[in-house]
């Protein structure tokens, strides 16, 4: 288990890695890039000036939408207080968002492709400008640097760091599920009075979960399940720590933790796959004969 | 326990007087259900047709929940979107789809609600008539949508058919008014089958989980789907604690001891535990868990 405090966490401004428009972030917590359950949980406040071509890729996501707007292209919009699931290998985009601050989780998915580490992808995006440029989301190489032409700048990012073409798996859904949690009625939680929850879907063969929970003043939830338990409103304790808004508790498989609410307490799951669910062995490269 | 293979099912045509929707499509009903719980759903299995006899809708919602598994061809439900042969997608309540154009390939289709969120079966033939016949006295139904004209400003007034038959159906036989709730989910969930992984559940049986979509309440209100693959060394019980439909895609799905073909189609209602078995081969079928709302 972890327990990560939002305003114990730097904000730093910047590109986002290989797109186009500025944003400022807070990596609020991160996984182990050794294992194929990797993950990559941060909050961005981003600008009106994000552009990223249509693109897919070989690793899952949850975007909650804290205020604002955005796009994911083909008119899918997501507004605030929604969430979308973004399943590995399904295109979206092109995306060129008005400015919104979200949560966004992003995470090994079933096919065992993993996610690569900040630090790898930040280093693969310095020396990838050695030899090349990126522009509106696409990687440039430049003439004389030999390989490929161009492509999507995460292809790119991630054919340099793995050493190795990139295969996308196959995809499970025919596109991103957009989820409007205000359409979903409370139900009250078994064995925990005062406890309220919006079952939100689970989804793909890993079973990953999506739910909002809510707290009564002084009640107790006891939290279960490999994810990301986000505060998103109220004040109390969680184990040995306080928690307030945008306190996360990362839990693994098999961990619990026990939240205590001082006053009403709103609480999204962004659930992330047990490694017992994602496959051993990624997508490999279909080799003609 | 209800067992029908699908293809020995008798075959109605799409009738054009007593349908608000265009086309000649032909239907097999493989199950009707009106549950002791409120449960009420029809199974059916759709061929359709070219030409003046496609099924054409309008942009559309429902107060009901569908699910659409394509046997054969490639079948329409919004422009650019089809599900596939072999593919199984999730009509949420309230979330709009279309316009769409069937006219090709061979579905099979589940419409399920609870208390008159869906209005199928002999418990609703009387209020469908009823309907039908008002709103054919008032106005017409052309090309998917209802056609009458406003009593007070004499404009022209264009409303999605199946939405004027299910609302004035509604209201004739429970005297409140029908409302379609906000979609939880934006659109209709695409799931690509053979692109989900699989587990091992017991010997000889193998899950290949697709979804969990709630549109009742937790901690029963979800609607669950999977592909199932059972060897004849295999057992999967079909749990009684909810209503469960399901269709197999290969020869040798056993049942209470008895062999189907392929693209038998099953209903177990709640309370009931059945036991299912394959061949040596291995049988996969769909299995579709509905909600149960207590």
């Amino acid at each position: 288990m972890k327990v990560v405090q939002f305003e114990e966490v730097e904000t730093v401004r910047r590109s986002p890695r290989g797109r186009e428009g500025s944003l400022e972030v807070k990596m609020l917590l991160t996984g182990d890039e050794d294992r194929a359950d990797n993950f990559s949980f941060r909050w961005t406040d981003t600008d009106d000036n994000i552009y990223s071509p249509r693109h897919h890729h070989n690793f899952e996501q949850f975007t909650y939408l804290l205020d604002g707007e955005t796009d994911f292209g083909n008119g899918m919009v997501l507004k605030a207080g929604q969430l979308i699931y973004i399943p590995e290998g399904t295109y979206y985009g092109p995306l060129s968002m008005p400015a919104h601050r979200r949560l966004a989780v992003q995470f090994g998915g079933p096919s065992g492709s993993g996610y690569l580490s900040q630090e790898g992808t930040t280093r693969a995006h310095r020396e990838l400008q050695e030899t090349g440029e990126f522009k509106k989301g696409v990687y440039h190489p430049n003439d004389d640097a030999g390989g490929k032409g161009s492509q999507d700048s995460y292809e790119a990012i991630w054919e340099h760091v793995r050493q190795r073409t990139i295969v996308y798996p196959e995809p499970q859904y025919g596109g991103p599920i957009i989820i409007a949690p205000e359409n979903f009625p409370w139900e009250p939680v078994g064995g925990m009075d005062g406890v309220h929850e919006k079952a939100l879907g689970t989804f793909s063969s890993a079973r990953t979960r999506a739910a909002k929970y809510r707290l009564e003043s002084g009640t107790k939830f006891v939290a279960a399940g490999r994810g990301l338990f986000v505060v998103l409103s109220g004040e109390g304790r969680v184990e040995d720590q306080g928690y307030a808004e945008l306190t996360t508790v990362y839990l693994d498989d098999g961990e619990e933790a026990t939240f205590l609410a001082g006053d009403e307490t709103e609480i999204v799951l962004l659930g992330l796959p047990s490694l017992a669910r994602i496959a051993d062995e990624p997508p490999q490269l279909r080799v003609s004969v | 326990m209800q067992v029908v293979i699908a293809p020995e099912a008798e075959v109605q045509v799409q009738s054009k007087g007593n349908d608000p929707r265009p086309g000649a499509t032909r239907r097999q009903i493989l199950v009707n259900e009106l549950a002791p719980d409120g449960l009420n759903f029809v199974f059916y299995r759709s061929t359709y047709q070219a030409g003046d006899d496609a099924f054409v809708t309008p942009r559309h919602h429902h107060g009901f929940q569908q699910i659409r598994w394509t046997e054969q061809g490639e079948v329409n439900y919004a422009p650019g979107q089809s599900i596939r042969e072999g593919d199984i997608a999730y009509f949420p309540r309230g979330a709009y789809y279309g316009p769409q154009e069937k006219e090709q390939g061979v579905a099979w289709l589940i419409q399920f609600g609870f208390h008159g969120e869906h209005m199928y079966g002999p418990a609703w033939w009387d209020s469908r008539k009823e309907a039908m016949d008002r709103l054919k006295a008032e106005g017409e139904f052309r090309d998917g949508y209802y056609v009458y004209t406003d009593s007070e400003t004499g404009q022209e007034v264009r409303r999605d058919a199946a939405d004027a038959l299910h609302s004035t159906q509604f209201e004739i036989h429970s005297g409140r008014p029908f409302s379609i709730p906000p979609e939880g989910y934006d659109a209709p969930i695409l799931m690509h089958a053979k692109n989900f992984g699989a587990y091992e559940a017991s010997p000889g049986v193998n899950i290949q989980p697709l979804g969990n979509f709630f549109d009742h309440p937790a901690p029963s209100g979800d609607v669950r789907f999977s592909v199932v693959t059972v060897t004849s060394n295999g057992r999967y019980v079909l749990d009684p604690e909810r209503a469960q439909l399901g269709w197999s895609l290969d020869a040798g799905l056993v049942i209470d001891g008895e062999t189907y073909p392929e693209l038998t189609a099953f209903y177990s209602p709640r309370d009931e535990k059945v036991e299912l078995s394959g061949s040596d081969l291995g049988v996969r079928f769909h299995l579709v868990e509905l909600p149960r709302l207590d």
